[in-house]
């Protein structure tokens, strides 16, 4: 298209240049006519005057004369116009180019084009132009020529009609100045002649004074000079440069008009290509924005990193410096009264905890960053979560002089959640509301709306001005010192609200905070509760029994043979010491192998097992135990740094703590493995009809069994894998995997073949009894049996099974 | 003549507890003071000869309470001792420390501090804990 258009332009210019060519020689050509025409006037004058010539004579010389200038001028105008055409039609020469039209390249957004409309624009009309040129041209020959008719002729009727001609024709086509002009002028001539004559300044010689035979000659030759002679010839030479002309000047609209053509397309181009670069620019600003923004998103984060580092780098200093300040003094004046040894070792005491939390906190954070968190999802009644969560902040708060009010709403409230998570986020609220209120009271309440559990903690504390409201729960953030009212140091790690949230939105819940400065804040979080589970949250909650609760003291002595392995003596020896305060008789070994030999000579009645050991790790000995018949019963607890609970369970373990020890839970999870009531024991039931399986789990439950069910054999194995239990009743015809794959899959496992299989069927028949039991089931009922003989099978077996 | 007093500054009550415990014992008269602003009016009030400082405190962070010690002709002698935790934060503050006499990072032995003392004010005659540490 730029080509074209440039190849247009390029044609316009050279038409343009050619036009004007013309015009300065149309001009040229009547200036020369006029002063010739003068001068032929003046001559013939002078040659009557002075050399006695007859004025037809006279005419008729300057008349022919006049022919053959005219002629000769047009015949000249003529052959140029053939040259010219013969060496080309826009031979005009070279075109500077560059002056009109700079060729664009690209990525250049100069426009040419508006410039050279506006160059066209002002020879709209070159013909017109043409066309006053002519007239004028006509006219000022007729003036002369009226002038001379008249005073040579002496013919004042023929110089008025010619007169009278030309105002009427110069009137008529040219524009109103030119012939108001050329009226004067004519009118001035036309007087001041007749003035001239009638004064006697000059001969007067009436047309008719010289007889009709004298002046008949010049008559005719007027007459006929003018149609033949002067119009045709003036017709001719206008008629050749109009021709031209008025061909250029058609050329000339065309390429106009295809400019303009090329020149709208151009500017549509332009502004084409202007929107183009503006959304560039835009998009790129965008993009540029977008990045700024990101740029100082991972700014803020970074610092918040910083921050955090230096902030957790205290925060782990701080009561480090204490314990070791505290533990050096003790070392270094053991004469120091005992009151006074106390409170440092109740202050070692309390920082250990105070860096324990930390550490959970950062481990949280990196467990739920890696996705590594653990869930334990079970279905937990959340009343008792929220007493025990207020029961275990209490202390907290009448040590900081707050007052704590507990208020729950009746109602049934059923939730699954991980139980120990929940009761994180609860006392982590609380230990926010303790740690924000200098005065006033912290409000611990739960109500039921629909569906969800709603739990709040309301403070009269500092409160969060509203910029930091929303940003309380991110990762590292702490209202800073200068945006907090009390204008006190910032402490902790900034980490807790964000595993709260993480928590809770794991859960499905919501979290989120109310607060007014200076007046306080209350903290709400929401739970799904689970819809018409109050029997199963019940006969759960029972199954707890209070007396498990840490400081009930067991009978002393006959709490049984626990061994310990780890291979930290300081650990081991702690472990022994609690133990034995506990009643239970203990044995220790400070490796895996260690371990496996003294179960070979005594046979403990539960294993406390670290996991990470130089020789065997924990796992390996805890899959080695499980293996050999003689201790694959002992309950095993898995005490170790790394969080790996299912792995544990999978392998068999029957409880997996973390260290640091929490002396209390450890203390409960031994209890209850070694007092374990075996009417208690737990038995799972598998049947693809849930109305079977509810109903036998119902009854188990009723005797005392921890009944479990589940609707198909898949599910039994995963549910296997998360608890051991002592009894599976199994269906034998079920969709997808039967009972019989059920039985291959749990004699395979070595962790799994010793548990007792009771097959219960619907569709009793010899060959099945047979192949059953050949697979490793220990009994085979017929659900037409009854309950009273599944029962007593039940006894049977467990008391075949049970702990001696 | 009365005892050289040295003012140990931290708002851990725990810290300052261990610290007036071991200075008292080892002979030395102890003040403390919880935030900078308190830290500033016992330095002017009561002229002690070695401060230790902590610097993450409410009111008036510990590199004021020095500049302004430093800057005051009468109080420049008071020998400064920085308590920081060591971390990232040392790069950023170590202009802003050397304006002080020293610093000792958490956790610090009892011990350091007392040594430390001990250097500033010159040694005297050793006592039974001395020799002991």
């Amino acid at each position: 298209m730029m080509d074209s258009a440039a190849a247009t332009a390029e044609k316009v210019h050279v038409a343009d240049r050619e036009l004007e060519e013309l015009i300065g020689r149309i001009r040229f050509t009547i200036t020369v006519r006029r002063f010739t025409i003068a001068a032929f006037a003046a001559a013939l004058m002078l040659l009557r005057l002075v050399a006695g010539v007859t004025v037809p004579e006279a005419a008729l010389i300057g008349l022919v004369a006049w022919f053959l200038f005219t002629f000769l001028l047009a015949y000249w105008v003529e052959g140029r116009r053939q040259a010219q055409q013969r060496a080309g039609p826009w031979a005009a020469g070279p075109l500077d180019q560059a002056d009109i039209w700079a060729v664009p390249t690209a990525g250049e957004v100069s426009v040419p084009v508006p410039r050279y409309a506006e160059q066209v624009e002002e020879k709209v009309d070159p013909y017109r132009e043409l066309e006053n040129l002519h007239v004028t041209y006509f006219v000022f020959e007729m003036i002369l020529v009226t002038g001379i008719v008249h005073y040579l002729g002496g013919a004042e009727w023929l110089g008025s009609i010619l007169y009278v001609f030309t105002i009427f024709y110069a009137n008529m086509f040219l524009p109103r100045a030119k012939g108001m002009l050329v009226t004067v002028i004519g009118s001035l001539l036309f007087a001041g002649l007749g003035l001239l004559e009638f004064s006697g300044a000059i001969p007067h010689q009436p047309f008719f004074s010289r007889g009709l035979y004298q002046n008949s000659a010049y008559l005719l030759t007027v007459l006929v000079t003018l149609p033949f002679g002067l119009f045709p010839i003036l017709g001719f030479s206008v008629s050749v440069f109009s021709e031209a002309l008025q061909k250029k000047s058609l050329q000339m609209q065309a390429l106009y008009q295809q400019l303009q053509g090329y020149a709208g397309e151009l500017a549509r181009h332009k502004d084409e290509l202007e929107e183009t670069v503006a959304n560039r620019t835009r998009d790129l600003q965008a993009a540029y924005d977008e990045l700024k923004r990101a740029h100082q998103e991972l700014q803020a984060l970074d610092e918040l990193k910083s921050s955090f580092l230096a902030n957790v780098s205290h925060e782990l200093r701080t009561p480090l410096t204490s314990i070791r300040s505290f533990s050096e003094i003790l070392l270094t004046y053991p004469d120091e009264d005992r009151e006074a040894q106390l409170e440092f070792i109740q202050i070692i005491n309390q920082e250990s905890e105070r860096l324990t939390r930390l550490i959970n906190d950062v481990l949280d954070v990196a467990k739920i960053e890696a996705g590594k968190m653990e869930w334990n999802m079970t279905e937990v009644r959340l009343d008792e979560v929220v007493r025990e969560a207020a029961r275990a902040a209490r202390p907290l708060f009448a040590e900081a002089g707050l007052d704590f009010e507990v208020s729950i709403e009746d109602g049934e409230y059923v939730v699954m959640a991980d139980r120990d998570r929940i009761l994180q986020v609860i006392s982590n609220l609380l230990n926010n509301a303790a740690k924000f209120t200098p005065q006033g009271k912290v409000r611990l309440g739960m109500r039921r709306i629909n569906d969800t559990a709603e739990i709040y903690v309301a403070d009269t504390g500092i409160g969060i001005p509203p910029e930091s409201r929303d940003r309380v729960f991110d990762k590292f953030y702490q209202v800073s010192e200068e945006n907090r009212l009390d204008g006190a140091k910032t402490k902790g790690t900034g980490l807790g609200l964000s595993i709260c949230r993480e928590i809770v939105e794991h859960h499905g819940g919501m979290i989120w905070v109310e607060s007014e400065v200076g007046m306080g804040s209350t903290f709400y979080f929401t739970l799904r509760l689970v819809p018409g589970r109050r029997a199963a949250a019940e006969a759960a909650a029972t199954r707890v029994p209070e007396t498990l609760e840490f400081g009930a003291r067991p009978p002393a002595g006959d709490g049984g043979l626990v061994l310990v392995v780890d291979d930290e003596p300081g650990i081991r020896r702690s472990l022994r010491y609690l133990l034995e305060k506990e009643g239970y008789q203990v044995i220790e070994a400070a490796s895996g192998r260690e371990a496996l030999e003294l179960c070979k000579q005594r046979r403990p009645d539960l294993i406390t097992m670290d996991v990470l050991m130089p020789d065997l790790s924990g796992f390996n000995v805890l899959e080695e135990l499980k293996n050999r018949p003689s201790t694959a019963e002992i309950p095993v607890v898995m005490v170790s740094i790394v969080e790996d609970r299912d792995r544990g369970e999978a392998l068999g373990a029957s409880a997996y703590l973390t260290k640091p020890l929490d002396f209390p839970e450890l203390s409960r999870t031994v209890r209850s493995l070694l007092s374990r009531d075996p009417r208690r024991r737990k038995i799972l039931v598998v049947d693809d009809d849930p109305a079977v399986g509810r109903s036998v789990q119902t009854a188990l439950a009723h005797e005392g069994y921890e009944a479990t069910y589940v609707s198909g054999a898949e599910e039994a194995l995963r549910a296997v894998r998360r608890q051991r239990p002592d009894l599976i009743i199994s269906d034998l015809v079920m969709p997808g995997m039967n009972g019989y794959e059920l039985l291959r899959a749990l004699k395979k496992e070595p962790s799994t073949r010793d548990i007792p299989v009771l097959v219960l069927t619907g569709h009793p028949g010899r060959e099945g009894k047979v192949t059953a039991l050949s697979m490793g089931a220990d009994r085979y009922l017929t659900k037409d049996e009854g309950l009273a003989q599944l029962l007593k099978e039940i006894r049977t077996l467990m008391g075949q099974r049970g702990r001696s | 003549m009365t005892q050289p007093l040295v003012l140990v500054v931290d708002d851990e009550p725990f810290i300052l507890r261990s610290l007036t415990f071991v200075l008292k014992k080892e002979g030395f008269g102890v003040e403390t003071a919880s935030n900078g602003l308190e830290a500033l009016e016992k330095i002017r009030r009561l002229r002690p000869r070695v401060v230790f400082l902590d610097i993450m405190m409410p009111r008036m962070n510990g590199f004021e309470v020095c500049g302004q010690v430093k800057s005051d002709p009468e109080l420049r002698d008071t020998y400064v001792v920085f308590l920081t935790a060591k971390g990232q934060q040392i790069d950023k503050v170590k202009g802003l420390i050397q304006g002080a006499d020293e610093y000792i990072t958490k956790p610090f032995s009892p011990r350091v501090i007392v040594q430390k003392v001990r250097e500033v004010l010159g040694s005297r005659q050793p006592t039974r804990e001395q020799l002991r540490w």
